[in-house]
């Protein structure tokens, strides 16, 4: 299988004053096109920085994202642009709906910048909520919410689906349907997944874990059986 | 598409904010669009009156020339048509009432297109005994068609009966309004034997040529009337009822250009402030956008749209605002001015660029306040603004010994210190803009009282048609009944002179240590003694001439000529008239080489009603002015023209004011109803919250009455630069009671617009506000 994308050396620092902080202090690993994967770290080792990073949305200090063989970092503002808008999906801990717009319209607005959208009934309906569409977010639980920002994610149909903590904020059950979801994703669609969780529990069903801890690579992990989501325990 | 709902409903839900900025447009462009749109139909009402009555390009006044001779004119290189007329100043009887003077005008009906024509608005041109009246006169008057007038003259009597009421371009800005001196027409024949004048017209209208201007025949036509007596040559845009009405109008394009600029200033700077807020509260969404791909410039144009949204909105209701302004206003100036009414369609042009001015506004001022969208990283966006330092002991040590609403004020002020430098500075121009119009406002009563109070002490004034040597026209005075006393003057148009420097002024010859006529130093609050030799000049006169005390002077005069008269600066007195002088009467006399003289006699007396019936048959009687009656009239034509005025400014000072503080407010209560919703989970009341606000709001605008008393000051010294040639003057100074009153108003509409946050903290759902997501 191929890697769509290749992290390499990844270093990312931030200036805080006078002092410089590492978030990431020299990160590689590869994610191969079509696999579920699991970023997995405690809370400040880095995670989100590296899902920022892959996701074009920050840029590492050194080191490159290549993107089925394409140096990102290479990218002008235009094509990083391009890169989100078709070829990333993001699914955000605190959904980040607009709060202004309904279900639908939130799905729609992510659709109207893909070639090849999904369309946002379809989406809908698989994510259980064809009866909800006209719904503003803050008529909607969280679960309900974190569903309709996969959706969201799911409407411009990219190659790469970038989750950071798309359970966190979300009760046990709950969680498992939103994991359920993108798994069923990640298998109709045949799309890359990364979920970067700190919940040890979600490794299980993932097909590769990434451990990262105080900005390294601690581990790398294939999985050859992962389990169902509704398995998942934690 | 979706981006334009997003827009919209995010407008709909900040909309008090946004109303305010959608207001200060509206009333940016309704003030843009009823001053300027009036001045420019009334111009052109104008100019289409102008047309059709054929009025004159040029217009000379000689002592007299023969009908024919005038008209071979024509033959002129660049005179295309010339009419010649008599006109001369008659007294008016009308039912016994007061004087009033008549400029009677010939008008020959065999002449088939002469220049200056009327129109009549009612009844008929004049027959044999008849006389058409000017409207504003009649309608001043109370004179209607078939009204018979007494009209005299150096003996002439005549008795018109009126046969029609008309307007013509000759007095376009006559102003009914206390009129005692219209115009009539009259057939040439009894025109002539009014002004004994053996049949010679004085006046000539002409007509140029195409492409000819004034300077082309000025000289040509100098030397062809000088034999006979030519007196006054001008163009249009020098006679006097064109000029006024014109100036008036056109001023109004500069009126609107101001007050307009002033409110579209505000307008882009609110809505900075609230655009810099909307990205600021929408940071994740934008990094949210950014993570999906939307470009910047799709993002700004997001935040673009709703200014050109509030743009267009205050463009549709500045326009609707703006034409029905400029309904009233035309009427108003149409009741005062002689001009007929038509109808005159906003072109689209004015629409357009209404439109295009006003959503230029509106991006000019979301450009500002969302070019943050672009310096904003994917990254960055999606994580809360990292807070400012702060100097935490300093800050409390500060405001510790404050009641707690206060500290919680103040911190709220240091905390957003943008937002309060600009409320501040808007509460400032509030506040002079209030000031000044107040201070505006009384200069009614600064100049009447000053005048009438402490200059003025007779009860009537006669003016004479000829000057008499004061001995005898005071002895023949006091031996009326009805008269106490009687002191005289001569009052004198003369040209004085200093170097290069020279200017137009009454000088008036005064009787030593006068009863009646007291010079009085408005600066100074005191009378000022008639010095025994040398010229007192107003302050005004003495700042364009560069002149002071002891400064030698020179003057012309009608009496005297060319010859240059030399007199001395005694003293400069500080009155809040334009430029004046005065002098003892004998000297003035003796300068001017005849013996003491009189034009003017001021009586003191205690039944003016039978002075007035004695002197107004009088031979030598040109006008008699009661003091009441004329202090009246003045006070009342003050207060109509000035009125008007202190109401607009007013207006603007409070919009200002109100539309500020509303879109602060409400910028302030979104920002912080987290923060109020906890004030009121921990028992406060939504007055008690209200009043943290509303501290706020008046530490502000206290702050702002420190810019804004020089700005007061600013504004005066401007009033005073543009009447620097008016007959009027001012000082510097503001009374106390102005300031309180800008003060008290600024207060008041912090207060008024205060109110409805206060409903609003009320309304807050606690526990909704307190679940959202910092």
């Amino acid at each position: 299988m191929t890697d769509i994308i290749q992290v390499d050396h990844l270093v990312k620092e931030y200036k805080m004053g006078e002092m410089t902080v590492a978030a990431l202090r020299d990160v590689s690993f590869s994610i191969p096109d079509g696999e579920f994967v699991v970023v997995l770290g405690p809370s400040g080792s880095g995670k989100s920085t590296v899902l920022n990073i892959v996701g074009g949305i920050d840029t590492p200090t050194a080191g490159r994202v290549l993107y089925k063989g394409e140096d990102i970092g290479a990218y002008s503002q235009r094509r990083l642009t391009g890169y989100r808008k078709t070829a990333v999906g993001f699914v955000f801990q605190f959904y980040n709906l607009i709060q202004n717009l309904t279900a639908r319209e939130n799905i729609d607005l992510a659709a109207e910048l893909s070639p090849d959208p999904i369309p946002t009934g379809d989406l809908l309906e698989q994510i259980g909520l064809g009866d909800r569409g006209g719904h503003f977010p803050s008529q909607m639980s969280g679960g309900q919410q974190q569903r309709v920002a996969i959706a969201r994610a799911l409407a411009k149909n990219p190659d790469l689906l970038l989750c950071d903590e798309p359970t966190g904020a979300l009760d046990f059950s709950t969680g498992i349907a939103v994991l359920r979801l993108l798994r069923d994703f990640n298998e109709a669609y045949k799309k890359t997944v990364v979920v970067i969780t700190h919940n040890a529990g979600i490794a299980e069903m993932a097909d590769r874990v990434i451990v990262v801890r105080d900005g390294l690579i601690a581990k790398v992990t294939e999985n050859p059986s992962p389990c169902a989501p509704e398995e998942v325990v934690w | 598409m979706i981006l334009l709902k997003k827009a919209l409903r995010s407008i709909w839900r900040g909309k008090r904010s946004y109303a305010a900025c959608i207001f200060l447009i509206a009333l940016g462009m309704a003030s843009n669009i009823g001053f300027g749109f009036t001045g420019t139909r009334l111009l052109t009402m104008m100019d289409s009156m102008y047309a059709a009555q054929d009025f004159g390009e040029v217009f000379a006044t000689v002592k007299g020339i023969p009908p024919d001779a005038a008209a071979i004119l024509t033959r002129l290189e660049g005179i295309e048509a010339v009419t010649a007329r008599s006109a001369v100043d008659t007294r008016v009887l009308h039912e016994g009432e007061e004087s009033q003077t008549i400029r009677a005008i010939s008008w020959d009906s065999a002449d088939e297109a002469p220049l200056n024509r009327f129109q009549i608005i009612e009844g008929e041109a004049p027959g044999r005994g008849e006389i058409l009246l000017s409207k504003a006169f009649a309608t001043g008057q109370g004179l209607a068609v078939g009204d018979s007038l007494s009209l005299l003259r150096d003996g002439q009597q005549m008795r018109p009966v009126i046969s029609g009421i008309a307007i013509a371009p000759d007095f376009i800005a006559e102003d009914g309004n206390g009129i005692t001196a219209g115009y009539g027409y009259m057939p040439p024949l009894e025109v002539d034997t009014l002004a004994d004048n053996g049949g010679m017209a004085n006046e000539l209208i002409f007509r140029l040529a195409d492409g000819v201007t004034f300077g082309d025949v000025e000289a040509m036509l100098e030397d062809a009337l000088a034999r006979y007596g030519l007196t006054r040559l001008y163009d249009r845009m020098d006679h006097g009822g064109h000029y006024s009405a014109w100036s008036t109008f056109a001023n109004m394009s500069n009126t609107a250009g101001m007050i307009s600029g002033t409110f579209l200033t505000v307008a882009i700077l609110v809505l900075y402030i609230l655009l810099r807020r909307v990205i600021e509260q929408e940071r994740t969404q934008i990094g949210t956008m950014k993570a999906f791909g939307f470009s910047n410039g799709r993002i700004l144009c997001l935040y673009l749209g709703y200014g050109a949204v509030i743009g267009l909105l205050g463009a549709l209701l500045g326009i609707l605002g703006g034409l029905a302004i400029s309904e009233w206003f035309t009427a108003t100036y149409l009741t005062f001015l002689s001009m007929p009414a038509m109808t005159v369609l906003p072109g689209a042009s004015l629409i357009l660029s209404t439109l295009a001015l006003s959503v230029a506004v509106g991006l000019g001022g979301a450009a500002m306040g969302a070019r943050a969208v672009l310096k904003l990283s994917p990254a960055e966006s999606m994580r809360p603004p990292a807070p400012p330092m702060m100097k935490k002991k300093r800050a409390r040590a500060k405001a510790s010994f404050l009641p707690s609403y206060l500290s919680m004020a103040l911190r709220s002020i240091s905390r957003a210190r943008f937002r309060s430098a600009f409320v501040a500075m808007g509460m400032a121009v509030s506040f002079a803009i209030l000031t000044f119009m107040s201070s505006y406002g009384a200069i009614t009563n600064e100049i009447v009282m000053t005048q009438f109070d402490q200059v003025q002490h007779y009860d009537v004034k006669l003016a004479m048609e000829e000057p008499k040597a004061l001995a005898p026209a005071v002895q023949s005075a006091v031996g009326l009944p009805g008269i106490d006393g009687a002191e005289g003057m001569l009052e004198l148009p003369v040209t004085i002179y200093k170097n290069h420097l020279y200017e137009e002024v009454a000088l008036t010859g005064l009787q030593p240590d006068s009863r009646t006529y007291r010079l009085y130093d408005s600066a100074r609050e005191l009378h000022v003694p008639l010095p025994d030799s040398g010229a007192v000049i107003s302050r005004v006169l003495a700042d364009k001439l560069g002149a002071g005390p002891g400064d030698t002077l020179t003057m012309t005069t009608a009496y005297t000529g060319d010859d240059r008269l030399t007199l001395t600066v005694a003293e400069v007195l500080g009155e809040n008239r334009g430029p004046t002088a005065y002098m003892e009467l004998a000297e003035l006399c003796t300068l001017l080489g005849t013996e003491p003289t009189v034009n003017s006699l001021l009586l003191e007396s205690g039944d003016i009603p039978v002075v007035k019936e004695k002197l107004e048959n009088a031979e030598n009687t040109a006008a008699l002015y009661d003091q009441k009656e004329l202090r009246a009239t003045i006070q009342a034509d003050l207060d109509a023209s000035l009125g008007v005025n202190v109401g607009i400014f007013a207006a603007i000072g409070f919009g200002i004011a109100f539309a500020i503080i509303v879109s602060s407010a409400s910028i302030s209560l979104s920002e912080r109803s987290r923060e109020y919703a906890t004030l009121r989970v921990l028992g406060l009341s939504p007055g008690q919250v209200g009043k943290i606000i509303i501290s706020e709001y008046v530490i502000l605008t206290l702050l702002g009455f420190l810019p804004g008393i020089p700005m007061a000051i600013g504004f005066r010294a401007l009033l005073m630069t543009v009447l620097s040639d008016d007959p009027l003057s001012l000082t510097l100074n503001i009374a106390p009671v102005h300031y309180l009153v800008g003060a008290a108003v600024c207060i008041a509409t912090a207060l008024l617009a205060n109110l409805s946050s206060i409903r609003q903290i009320a309304r807050l759902e606690m526990t909704d506000v307190l679940k959202e997501r910092e």
